[in-house]
């Protein structure tokens, strides 16, 4: 990137060779700027954008509450990962209890990606700028119900991403999803809501409708038992979740609690 | 005409595939000559990113923003009014500027920077079909989608196959290679468009871009620069191809620290470049043409090299 911010020059001669119909190129130079303080902010484009960014700032800034650690990423677990799949496991029973879904729908757990999430929140003030900053996405909860076959190829895929040279994301899962993986073996141990995983029985789980349909390489929703989609944007689940914190006059206080480890 | 072997030759292919051209003769002639310079100036993967990085952002402090793009721009514009002004998609989705007005903000300034042409990113998809249909009217600059096929959505009509360009004596053609959606957008968004392979599409489209007497052929592509993994990218585009002169590309947010040619179907050399992300970077390419080279080709000065890639 540093060689990309300075300004380069390029000049190259084709040589008449580019293909036209009519006329010849004979010379050809190329040269990438940087967008700097060099150029002065435009007043015509600062007129348009004046009101539209007053408007966003006053929304952006309001506190929602505060964070004891930095949360960052992590693989196999983190606790920006933890953080974000429990609080959208939370929010979807908040909203199940709202619509009289509780009974109908019996949500196992949570599953997001890590790309998704797409900045650390540092410790102290956490303002609604940040988790927009976080969850830039549109995205919204699904519930997604998926058979016991399709829940091995799940354990799989979280597997590979948090094993497998090159794809080593990590995958963030809410905690009451517990899976240990024997690398030697390539074998999973899978505990949910503290029962063991039946292969035969089918799960539920809360994710983003853009990793229902398969994004991130997630095949293993592609053909659910049955979809709900809840309206709810995964963004706002995270800002209700601290908020919700912040009433109760708590701090986030993600933890490494070893949701998923390795077998020793 | 020269074909791409031996323009290497003549211009001295260095190992490692990078092209040092050096000391030609006889820069007067170019001057003596009447030549035209088309200038194009190009961005991609925006992102709404329409303000600059704050000043303690850990990579890009400071850097960026809109409204000096429009400064830049207009410097240009002052320079060379055979300006054209393109983008390579993107340009939504990436800070609250796009959350709050869905793309109202960036098409805005864009059309106030006089953007040309531009193809549709991923990204673009991100508010659905509906959602970007919605921000059209703030567009004054036509979107060219050429593998995409709308017609069984709300999209039918509104984007095109290519657009043409005339900037003095020389006629610019212009269409837009998008990226495969399944698995990338999801299936709500982008609802009933058809994606169509890219080389086959392309190679139609360049050609009938030839056959309307276009003079240069330019290839808007959200496809990323290259991959790992031989899927398709700008540079296999580039070797798969003919007719097309210029690949400005997206997507995999490459900063390429200049542009780099690659040869054809035909040998001869494609321009493909790249400019980053976020409105970081602004590509500015010089051609210039001499109507009185017709079936000639003559030496020239050039001071830097160009990069070249090898030919697999």
């Amino acid at each position: 990137m540093k060689d990309a911010i300075s300004l380069l020059v390029l000049t190259i001669v084709l040589l008449a060779s580019v293909g036209c119909a009519n006329y010849k190129i004979i010379k050809f130079t190329g040269t990438n700027t940087s967008v700097s303080g060099e150029y002065k902010a435009h007043s015509d484009a600062e007129e348009i954008t004046t009101m539209y960014r007053k408007a966003i700032d006053s929304v952006m800034n309001e506190q929602i509450g505060t964070t004891a650690h930095t949360l960052t990423k992590g693989n196999p677990e983190g606790r920006l990962g933890n953080f974000c799949s429990d609080a959208v496991f939370e929010q979807s029973l908040l909203w199940q209890k709202k619509n009289g879904m509780l009974e109908k729908v019996k949500l196992d757990f949570a599953l997001l990606n890590n790309g998704g999430l797409r900045v650390p929140l540092d410790s102290g003030r956490i303002t609604i700028g940040n988790i927009y900053e976080l969850m830039p996405f549109e995205n919204e909860i699904v519930f997604v119900e998926i058979s016991g076959k399709q829940m091995n190829e799940l354990m799989d895929y979280i597997h590979k991403r948090t094993t497998l040279s090159g794809r080593k994301s990590g995958v963030p899962v809410s905690k009451n999803f517990e899976l240990q993986l024997d690398t030697i073996n390539q074998l999973n141990y899978c505990q949910i809501n503290d029962q063991q995983f039946d292969a035969n029985q089918s799960y539920t789980i809360a994710t983003s409708d853009y990793l229902a349909n398969g994004g991130d390489q997630m095949a293993f929703f592609t053909n659910p038992i049955a979809i709900t989609y809840t309206g709810i944007k995964i963004r706002d689940a995270f800002i209700e979740s601290i908020r919700e914190l912040g009433r109760k006059g708590q701090v986030v206080d993600a933890k490494l609690d070893g949701r998923i480890g390795y077998v020793r | 005409m020269l074909d791409r072997r031996e323009f290497l030759r003549k211009a001295g292919l260095g190992s490692m595939g990078i092209i040092t051209l050096s000391s030609f003769d006889i820069p007067e002639m170019i001057r003596e000559r009447e030549l035209f310079c088309l200038t194009i100036a190009h961005t991609n993967d925006m992102h709404s990113h329409v303000d600059p990085f704050p000043p303690d952002h850990s990579k890009y402090p400071g850097m960026g923003g809109m409204a000096r793009r429009l400064s830049l721009i207009r410097e240009l514009r002052d320079k060379n009014p055979h300006l054209l002004l393109l983008d390579s998609g993107d340009i939504f989705q990436g800070t609250p500027y796009f959350n709050f007005y869905g793309g109202e903000v960036e098409f805005r300034l864009m059309s106030e920077m006089g953007y040309d042409c531009a193809t549709m990113g991923n990204h673009d998809f991100d508010n659905g079909l509906e959602g970007f249909d919605k921000m059209l009217p703030y567009a004054s600059f036509p979107f060219v989608t050429s593998n995409y096929d709308f017609s069984d959505t709300v999209l039918a009509g509104k984007t095109h196959r290519f657009k043409t360009f005339q900037r003095g004596p020389i006629k610019i053609g212009i269409f837009g290679i998008g990226i495969q959606l399944d698995g990338l957008v999801s299936k709500p968004l982008y609802g009933n468009t058809i994606h169509k392979e890219e080389v086959k599409t392309a190679n139609e489209i360049a050609l009938e871009l030839k056959e309307l007497d276009c003079d240069f052929i330019i290839c808007l592509s959200h496809l990323g620069f290259s991959y790992s993994d031989g899927k398709i990218s700008d540079q296999i585009l580039a070797r798969e191809t003919k007719n097309i002169d210029l690949i400005l590309g997206g997507h995999t947010h490459t900063f390429l620290d200049q542009p780099v040619a690659i040869g054809n179907l035909d040998d001869k050399p494609v321009i493909i470049n790249q400019v980053g992300w976020a409105g970081l970077v602004v590509g500015k390419l010089d051609f210039y043409f001499d109507k009185s080279l017709k079936n000639k080709w003559c030496k020239q000065t050039a001071t830097l090299p160009v990069k070249t890639v090898p030919k697999k």
